[in-house]
């Protein structure tokens, strides 16, 4: 059962994502929203961000956490948040003036710096690799793979070390690329060597049959 | 992890833009910019550069000038051929360091960058000590461009000129000059029977002089001499006289004296033009071996300090079978 808290965590993550997604020319709509939370959830611990306390599960169109859906309405009802019906049954949504002013607020201070800085980054590679294209990359992601066989309702936990998981993917390509660095890695990078990587993994992997703007 | 994980794993490990700005926090679009303005100045240069090295390693400080073909030529001919740049592909300064792939390895690991090793079309990346990629850029073979043993510094012109003879002259392998082998006639047409020889030579030394800046045949006009073959190299120009001796097609001789009228003209180019450094007589001599060993001589008070004794190659005509019955 959803808790106050988990909803409240879920509104920050939403309110960034709308935010970087604007800046970086990405239209969200439910579906989008969904799997660009996942990828931030995949990507957390390299900012050093422990992952939400609620983890998405596998469902019809790939990786679903109810708790977003109910953050994005919440705030909707709230008017920090926009929405807009889409054709044939979507919906898109925005920031307000006011969830800008939130967000602007928040940015300002160290609040949520790191979980804005990863959120920030994945727009930002998404921009690079191509909105369109984060259905796929989620369906390729590894943690995913893995468990969307098993059947729906499955837990997707991203920062599992002891299986095939996102975690270890990108930990694994940080590796990779840190070879001679003397320094600690710029996550932005290998963000966006990650998502590369999905890439490749999905263009050699058949298509998913569903519509992405549901 | 499944093979295709690991094979995309391995193909973004190795995109040098994607390992550059992991270890230096430069955006990826900055990165890609500048791998893609590598390569296209690269390629847009590579017709008319010298078969020399070079390398771009990025500094931190900020440059001026935009890269330029005269920019890397200059880097080229000054002895220079590591040239710091900003991210941004302008520069910033030509630096006479060292060139070896231990030297960009060293530099790369030290100021944590990335350098761009240039040989011809074949570029190396190197970040953070380490060699991310490598390749050719105009034929994207992955593998590093076979020293040929024929090339020389132009100072050893002797080994050029008997390379070339034991290479292209033999059999006729690369080149038809017999109008009639038996009777040792040389060919006449289409082209003047000079100009096959020399042709022959300047792609020659186009391929394997090492340290050629260019190299020019019958320059004209502006008062220029009109001299055979120029090779311009970083410590001066070497001019090179080309003769052939014997008869040919049209029915024109030249004997011994045509030796001497060579070191002659050679003395003139060196007097009038004061970027010679050094200059030579080659002659091909479709004379019987004979005449060829007693009839070799020249006016010893014609020769310019600067220029060489003549070269008189003899073209050989009998194969080994007609040799052997002989």
């Amino acid at each position: 059962m959803m808790s106050a808290v988990d909803v409240a965590g879920r509104s920050r993550d939403v309110m960034l994502a709308l935010h970087f997604a604007a800046q970086s020319g990405g239209t969200i709509s439910r579906i989008r929203l969904q799997k660009f939370v996942y990828l931030l959830d995949c990507i957390a611990r390299l900012y050093d961000v422990l992952p939400s306390s609620v983890t998405h599960r596998t469902y019809h169109n790939g990786p679903y956490d109810a708790t977003i859906q109910n953050a994005v309405d919440v705030l909707v009802f709230r008017g920090f948040v926009a929405s807009e019906f889409r054709k044939p049954r979507t919906f898109t949504y925005q920031l307000t003036q006011a969830g800008g002013d939130v967000v602007g607020l928040w940015l300002e201070t160290d609040a949520f710096a790191r979980r804005a800085s990863a959120a920030r980054d994945l727009a930002t590679a998404l921009e690079q690799v191509g909105w369109s294209s984060i259905v796929k990359l989620v369906y390729a992601e590894p943690t995913y793979r893995t468990r969307s066989g098993v059947g729906f309702g499955q837990a997707l936990v991203v920062d599992d070390v002891t299986t095939n998981s996102a975690r270890v993917m990108w930990a694994t390509i940080s590796d990779a690329l840190g070879v001679g660095a003397t320094f600690a890695l710029h996550p932005a990078a290998v963000v966006y060597a990650f998502l590369r990587v999905l890439k490749t993994i999905a263009s050699r992997s058949p298509t998913p049959e569903h519509d992405d703007d549901i | 992890m499944t093979s295709d994980e690991v094979q995309a794993m391995a193909e973004v490990a190795t995109d040098p833009a994607v390992v550059w700005s992991a270890v230096t926090g430069i955006s990826m679009k900055d990165c890609s910019e500048f791998v893609r303005m590598v390569n296209a100045l690269v390629l847009d240069c590579l017709p008319h550069l010298p078969p020399r090295s070079y390398s771009f390693v990025v500094d931190g400080a900020q440059g001026e000038e935009a890269l330029s073909l005269p920019v890397i030529m200059k880097a080229i001919t000054m002895e220079k051929p590591v040239i710091r740049v900003d991210s941004g592909l302008r520069l910033i300064r030509l630096s006479d360091e060292g060139l070896t792939m231990k030297d960009v390895q060293r530099r790369t690991r030290t100021e944590q960058t990335i350098e761009v090793l240039c040989q011809g079309s074949y570029l190396t990346y190197c970040v953070a000590g380490h060699v991310v990629r490598e390749g050719d850029l105009a034929s994207n073979a992955s593998h590093m461009p076979v020293a040929s043993r024929f090339r020389r510094p132009i100072a050893e012109f002797e080994s050029l000129l008997n390379d070339n003879l034991a290479t292209s002259f033999h059999n006729e392998r690369r080149l038809r000059y017999w109008h009639n082998r038996k009777k040792r006639i040389l060919l006449a047409k289409p082209d003047k029977t000079e100009v096959i020889f020399q042709r022959e030579l300047k792609a020659w030394l186009e391929e394997h002089v090492i340290d050629q800046i260019r190299v020019i045949a019958e320059t004209r006009g502006l008062g220029q001499d009109p001299t055979d073959i120029t090779v311009i190299t970083a410590a001066g120009d070497v001019v090179i006289e080309i003769k052939w001796l014997g008869v040919n097609a049209s029915g024109t001789t030249y004997k011994e004296p045509r030796i001497t009228e060579g070191v002659r003209q050679v003395a003139i180019y060196l007097d009038n033009d004061g970027r010679l450094t050094k200059g030579y007589v080659v002659c091909y001599d479709a004379r019987p071996h004979e005449v060829h060993l007693n009839e070799s001589k020249w006016e010893a008070s014609a020769m310019h300090p600067l220029c060489d004794d003549p070269r008189i190659l003899f073209l050989e005509s009998e194969t080994a079978s007609e040799k052997a019955t002989a």
